[in-house]
């Protein structure tokens, strides 16, 4: 009882970043997916030689038909993880509002979780709820041949999923006390790295990996963290 | 005991995100200053750097080793020396014996030169289909009606290996697979990986057809008409390479010209592919050509293979780059031959043509360049970590044993690797003693210590910078064995005495009242 009253406490304080989030990927990635008329989407054969009139094959590689969301997408998840982590474990320390949340009748471990799956719901809700939209739009109703591909939507989980990685970053930048300056700053630091890591990869598995571990690294920590603190 | 492993592991990857980000900070200087004095260094060096005066010989061999090599339908070979620079490119023409035949503009010279087929290599796609924002890739042909509309998509799916055919209202319209066409799917027999493809558009039409190369087959795909023919198939021998000569049936193709597909093995003679009439003819080569350099040229009557090579270097991939590097300083003797090819698939000889090339010669100033760039590259990279040096030196004998794992790491282990291990030995040992130093006040334990000291000594400055972001508390006298000790164990690590704790007063409810408050 006592962890789902946290949880919803949790929720309803992060609920006007994720609706904020749901709703500017919603008007903007329907717009973007609306005004991408089959015409832009293909473009002439790139002819690599007129005489032999043979095709670059580069060329023939062409973005998928909801290509135009990713970025919208992806730049929408690193802003809501940031927002999250902020809401979360930074704006408690502005507000002094640490003390009653913690000194309770509950462990740190739980009230970490809690904020952990608030943060998690917050993305499955928003973001990943209205990518699931887009993509179906673009595979059952809109008027565009042919249609993603069913491992797209998995790339589009991936591009959530880095915002993920921003919000353990910021929470752990949040939760440490050494000076914003010095090693505090490097949790966001390495969100960079993580970012290049991540895309790295030529396999959608190993690019699932590297975000894996890479969450894995910044969240441990930043449980350690969480229980040591002296808020 | 669950709950301690967890808190030492995120300890652990504590360090390392502070570990990477120095390493990468380290890197930016390193580059920077590298970049830096490099540029100082240029200015210095090279603006008199000149090519050392080849002898009389020398420039006649250079020229010869650096002249277009081609042949007439006879065999005959001539060398064409071509002016890039002049408005109207022009060429000169000789003979092998070094007589002038013609000079004049490209477009205009007389002779009619074999013309060399379309060489066809491995590609690794993966890059295509890598995701970005974007989201990864799809390969798609079109297919358009008269009107240059398009009105269908056939698109490769990497993973199962097969064509999906798609109208404008999504509706699949059938599967092309290496067993051709289908309307299910149960038909489909997938493609092998794919190596490459080659795709053009027929001067009758304008829709694309592609010739499809996987492990072991050759296909050719005509999308207008849903068709995938088999053009070769040997599930026992892979294909190396492709050579198409007047196989594309664009507006530059020659109908009087023959027409074929070389398909090249790794360790068995080429298969010459003809394709009117169609048939697949083994070719009989010798051995010891069969590793060689090969050029595919077909004419009105019949086909030409030619061979180019060292005469001197060995045919083993792994000992002739040995053999390379250590005879870069001397001449390589050359040898062009041309064959024609019989219509059993037996060679015979046409000409045959040889030349040296004179070893490279670079002036002392730039030499001097290198060695001093080197030295700078010694004495920015001693903060590098001595681990990369071993990283590197073991990848390099990886790859040269053609195992390209970690090929992508190869600029960044390049840039970071400490190339003066006088230097970058010595900083690391005095790193590591000085973190034993540091450390020997502050101990909680000599396991901990020990793994610190093997991080300092492997990552050089970046291990240390981790150790001490990580590690560092003021340290204070012990009031009781006079000893430096650190304030971040309640202890003394030398006596074990706890820290002392201030007098407590008559007020205090907590602890009871210190002897000398009780005398008064």
């Amino acid at each position: 009882m006592k962890y789902l009253a946290l949880l919803r406490k949790e929720i309803r304080e992060c609920l006007p970043w994720v609706l904020l989030a749901a709703g500017i990927l919603f008007v903007f990635g329907f717009q973007m997916l609306l005004n991408n008329p089959i015409q832009s989407i293909i473009f002439p054969y790139h002819l690599d030689d007129q005489a032999n009139e043979t095709i670059e094959s580069a060329y023939l590689f062409r973005p998928s038909t909801v290509a135009s969301v990713g970025s919208i997408l992806l730049f929408i998840s690193l802003c809501l993880g940031a927002a999250l982590s902020i809401r979360q474990f930074w704006f408690p320390s502005f507000t002094r509002t640490w003390a009653f949340l913690l000194h309770r009748n509950i462990t740190r471990t739980a009230v970490f979780l809690v904020k952990i799956t608030a943060a998690v719901l917050g993305f499955v809700l928003s973001i990943l709820s209205i990518w699931t939209l887009l993509f179906l739009y673009s595979v059952f109703a809109a008027d565009y041949s042919p249609p993603p591909m069913p491992h797209v939507w998995l790339e589009g989980l991936f591009l959530i999923s880095q915002g993920l990685v921003v919000y353990f970053a910021s929470s752990l930048s949040s939760v440490l006390t050494a000076k914003w300056y010095t090693t505090r700053l490097f949790p966001v630091i390495f969100v960079f790295m993580s970012l290049y890591f991540c895309f790295y990869p030529k396999t959608p598995a190993l690019n699932f990996l590297c975000t894996g571990l890479s969450m894995l690294i910044l969240a441990l920590p930043l449980w350690q963290e969480f229980r040591n603190r002296q808020f | 005991m669950i709950r301690s492993i967890i808190r030492s592991f995120s300890s652990a990857l504590k360090a390392v995100i502070i570990l990477l980000i120095m390493l990468l900070i380290l890197l930016v200087i390193q580059a920077v200053s590298l970049d830096i004095l490099q540029i100082s260094l240029r200015k210095q060096y090279l603006p008199d750097s000149e090519q050392p005066a080849l002898s009389e010989t020398e420039q006649l061999q250079q020229r010869i080793a650096e002249a277009d090599k081609v042949f007439l339908p006879d065999g005959t070979l001539h060398l064409l020396h071509s002016d890039w620079t002049a408005r109207r490119q022009t060429i000169e023409v000789y003979d092998t014996a070094g007589r002038l035949l013609w000079k004049g503009s490209r477009t205009d010279q007389p002779y009619e030169y074999l013309k060399p087929a379309d060489e066809l290599y491995k590609e690794d796609w993966n890059g295509c289909l890598r995701i970005s924002q974007n989201f990864s890739r799809d390969l798609i042909f079109t297919v358009s009606n008269e009107k240059k509309q398009i009105k269908e998509f056939w698109r490769y799916d990497f993973n199962k290996r097969y064509f999906t055919g798609y109208n404008l209202q999504k509706q699949i319209l059938g599967y092309l697979s290496a067993s051709g066409f289908s309307e299910s799917r149960s038909e489909i027999r997938p493609f092998e990986r794919l190596q490459n493809f080659h795709a053009w558009i027929p001067a009758a039409s304008w829709n694309a057809r592609c010739l499809l190369w996987t492990e072991h087959s050759l296909y050719e795909a005509d999308f207008e008409k849903r068709s995938m023919e088999i053009l070769y198939e040997n599930p026992f021998v892979p294909i190396s390479r492709l050579f198409a000569v007047n196989w594309k049936e664009t507006a530059s193709y020659k109908p009087s010209f023959l027409s074929a597909i070389l398909i090249d093995f790794i360790d068995q003679p080429p298969i010459l592919l003809q394709k009117n009439p169609r048939k697949a003819i083994p070719l009989q080569i010798p051995d010891e050509l069969c590793k060689t350099r090969k050029t595919f040229y077909s004419s009105e009557q019949t086909f030409y293979l030619q061979f180019q090579w060292l005469l001197k270097a060995p045919m083993d991939n792994k000992q002739y780059r040995k053999w390379f590097q250590e005879n870069r300083d001397k001449p390589f003797d050359y040898r062009i031959e041309l064959y024609q090819i019989r219509e059993d698939g037996t060679l015979e000889h046409l000409s045959q043509f040889d030349y040296i090339k004179p070893p490279y010669k670079s002036s002392p100033s730039v030499n001097l360049y290198v060695t001093k760039l080197c030295q700078f590259k010694g004495w920015v990279t001693f903060s590098s970590p001595p681990c990369f040096a071993w990283l590197y030196k073991t990848l390099i004998a990886l790859w040269k044993s053609e195992r390209y794992i970690l090929k992508d790491l190869k600029e960044f282990t390049e840039r970071m690797e400490p190339t003066n291990p006088y230097l970058y030995y010595p900083a690391a040992s005095v790193l590591t003693i000085l973190t034993l130093l540091h450390y020997k006040p502050r101990r909680v334990g000599w396991f901990k210590g020990t793994v610190w000291l093997a991080v300092v000594f492997c990552f050089n400055l970046a291990g240390f910078l981790t150790y001490l972001a990580l590690n560092h508390y003021p340290v204070v006298r012990c009031h009781s064995c006079g000893r430096r000790r650190g304030l971040n164990r309640p202890d003394c690590p030398a006596c074990r005495a706890p820290l002392p704790s201030p007098p407590a007063r008559d007020t205090d409810l907590i602890y009871p009242p210190s002897p000398q408050t009780t005398a008064f």
